[in-house]
């Protein structure tokens, strides 16, 4: 019997898509809009198409803000932080998940602690100890306290515990170090579960807000969704220009995520939520 | 990075005392640059923002010391705490529910559904809004709102509901993968014994899926209580906290009173308190879970 025919996997299929079309054209009516003249998306009933294709907006998005170096500050501190959270979080999270040495369960749970703290508590002394330093307003500010992350650690730990320990053994035994175990065994066979923590870490910092409007000041300096939020309350503002600069923040997150989403569902899995 | 001994040449029963040094040694070295980030740019605020608590400070001035001041305040001589605090609970419960019952529905039906190219094609649609930009996507349902003419953002009735119907939108990919995984993880031969009895469908869901599935139930509620009882990013984005402050939430009001009203002492002692509320929360959870969580 060919279960995929049956009448009941139709109407499982067919409620899943009715469903997957509140999350779809929800972003097909923000690509469209951004495309709409502004008459066009306040007309009522209203319409996914535009009755005429425009590109204007775009260009009003690039006069009103500079866009461009907004989005190059987010795509190089987000692939910076994310880079040094597989450097920094993937040796610790090796040890803890492998090793023994003195206060490793301090060590251990003072990650755990800096994940599961509200960020309500640590944000004030954090910009204090930022301004302290004299980095208000330096992309600094921005990288230095997230150089590594709980979460980075946490899913990395969980993934470097479930690998079998006989290869590392094999390298330990003929007298290799546990750097050695590390860089040519261990991080080999994680390259998947090292490139998914790397993208939602990317993404973390690509969508992060509250930090860097707070440390940032000069445009120069703005990360896109600062900038976007900036856009909302600018007078000249309308929907289609609000659209276009929310579809091209949005855009390349898609395409990433598309291209990793297996191994990126599986380790947000294994640390509950989102990194 | 040689030893004295070759391990392949001894291979001592036990690790000999040398080589207990190195693991101990390149374990300290591993975890070095990680656990001192997080020590001054984790730790060191957590202690720091108690200090700050226990004083009324703008910011830019010298702390001034007030002892429990602020805690006192925030407990027994803020009316505008309380009402926040209840507009939060109201937040919770539209977000929560909603959540829960979404995700789980959406779950239960991919799982049901029997070619796993299918299946891994929702999964990835219905996560998907999880990884976009908040702040894009706060925007376009605000645009949207409005081009529908619903107006539920403008109206102190409607906009909480509003708010949290955007959370579990955004938020719902993430409890319906680990749904997912749970249901993937019941034991077939529980659900071929019942219908061999002749249970129905929601028989076997009552009986069999929830008690099996109970300890990620419990762990999605946990989860998304403690999201929801922060909600801090929606508000700002969607609303303000308004209309009025009819969505001012705990979290945006905290937020406010650190850096609309710079007073950065009573702000901390708020969120102070909004996290003692948290552990309070998970600890009766914790409790209350063995009454009805089932764990192997």
């Amino acid at each position: 019997m060919n279960r995929r025919l049956s009448p009941i996997q139709g109407v499982l299929v067919a409620v899943l898509g009715l469903g997957g079309l509140l999350i779809v054209l929800p972003f097909l009516w923000m690509v469209f809009t951004a495309f709409k003249t502004p008459d066009d998306a306040y007309a009522w009933p209203p319409t996914l198409l535009p009755k005429v294709w425009i590109a204007g907006n775009f260009k009003k998005l690039f006069e009103l803000i500079p866009f461009g170096q907004m989005f190059w500050n987010s795509l190089w501190t987000s692939a910076v932080i994310a880079s040094f959270n597989i450097l920094l979080g993937a040796p610790a999270a090796y040890a803890f998940a492998r090793l023994r040495f003195p206060g490793k369960s301090l060590w251990f749970n003072s990650h755990l602690l800096s994940m599961v703290v509200p960020w309500q508590i640590t944000l004030i002394p954090t910009f204090l100890l930022v301004r302290w330093f004299g980095w208000v307003d330096s992309f600094a500010a921005l990288i230095v306290p997230s150089l590594t992350s709980g979460y980075a650690v946490f899913m990395l730990y969980q993934f470097f515990r479930s690998l079998p320990r006989s290869l590392e053994e094999s390298v330990l035994m003929d007298g290799g170090s546990w750097g050695t175990a590390l860089r040519y065994i261990a991080l080999p066979l994680s390259s998947g579960a090292v490139a998914a923590v790397w993208m939602l870490s990317f993404l973390g910092n690509w969508s992060s807000f509250v930090w860097p409007s707070i440390v940032l000041n000069s445009p120069e300096k703005m990360v896109l969704p600062v900038g976007l939020l900036a856009l909302q309350n600018h007078f000249a503002i309308n929907v289609p220009v609000l659209m276009a600069g929310s579809a091209l923040a949005v855009l390349p997150t898609i395409v990433a995520y598309l291209f990793v989403q297996r191994y990126l569902t599986d380790a947000a899995l294994s640390s509950g939520m989102k990194g | 990075m040689m030893t004295h001994q070759s391990p392949s040449l001894t291979r001592p029963a036990r690790p000999s005392t040398s080589l207990r040094r190195e693991e101990a040694l390149w374990g300290l070295l591993l975890v070095a640059p990680s656990t001192l980030v997080v020590l001054v740019f984790a730790l060191l605020p957590i202690l720091g923002s108690l200090g700050v608590s226990f004083t009324d400070w703008g910011g830019l001035s010298r702390p001034e010391w007030v002892g429990l001041a602020n805690y006192q305040k925030a407990l027994t001589n803020d009316p505008k705490a309380l009402r926040y605090l209840l507009q939060t609970l109201i937040f919770s419960a539209f977000a929560v529910p909603l959540g829960l019952l979404v995700s789980l529905a959406i779950a239960s039906l991919i799982h049901n559904v029997s070619s796993p190219a299918v299946r891994g094609f929702f999964r990835t649609l219905y996560y998907l809004p999880m990884v976009t930009v908040g702040v894009a996507t706060a925007l376009l349902w605000q645009a949207l709102f409005g081009a529908t003419g619903v107006n539920w953002l403008n109206q102190p009735s409607t906009v909480i509901p509003a708010v949290a119907f955007f959370t579990v939108w955004q938020g719902a990919g993430s409890s319906i993968i680990l749904f997912l995984a749970a249901l993937a993880n019941v034991p077939k031969e529980l659900y071929e014994a019942a219908q061999l009895d002749g249970a129905r469908p929601s028989q076997l869901f009552r009986f069999i899926t929830l008690p099996q599935i109970s300890p990620t139930l419990f762990l999605v509620l946990v989860l998304s209580l403690i999201g929801s009882l922060q909600v801090f990013e929606a508000i700002l984005f969607m609303t303000k906290g308004g209309p009025g402050d009819s969505s001012t939430t705990i979290a945006f009001y905290i937020y406010k009173s650190a850096f609309s009203y710079f007073r950065m002492g009573y702000a901390t002692a708020l969120s102070w308190l909004l996290a003692l509320g948290l552990i309070v929360l998970l600890v009766a959870q914790w409790r209350l879970q063995r009454r009805w969580v089932h764990y192997e």
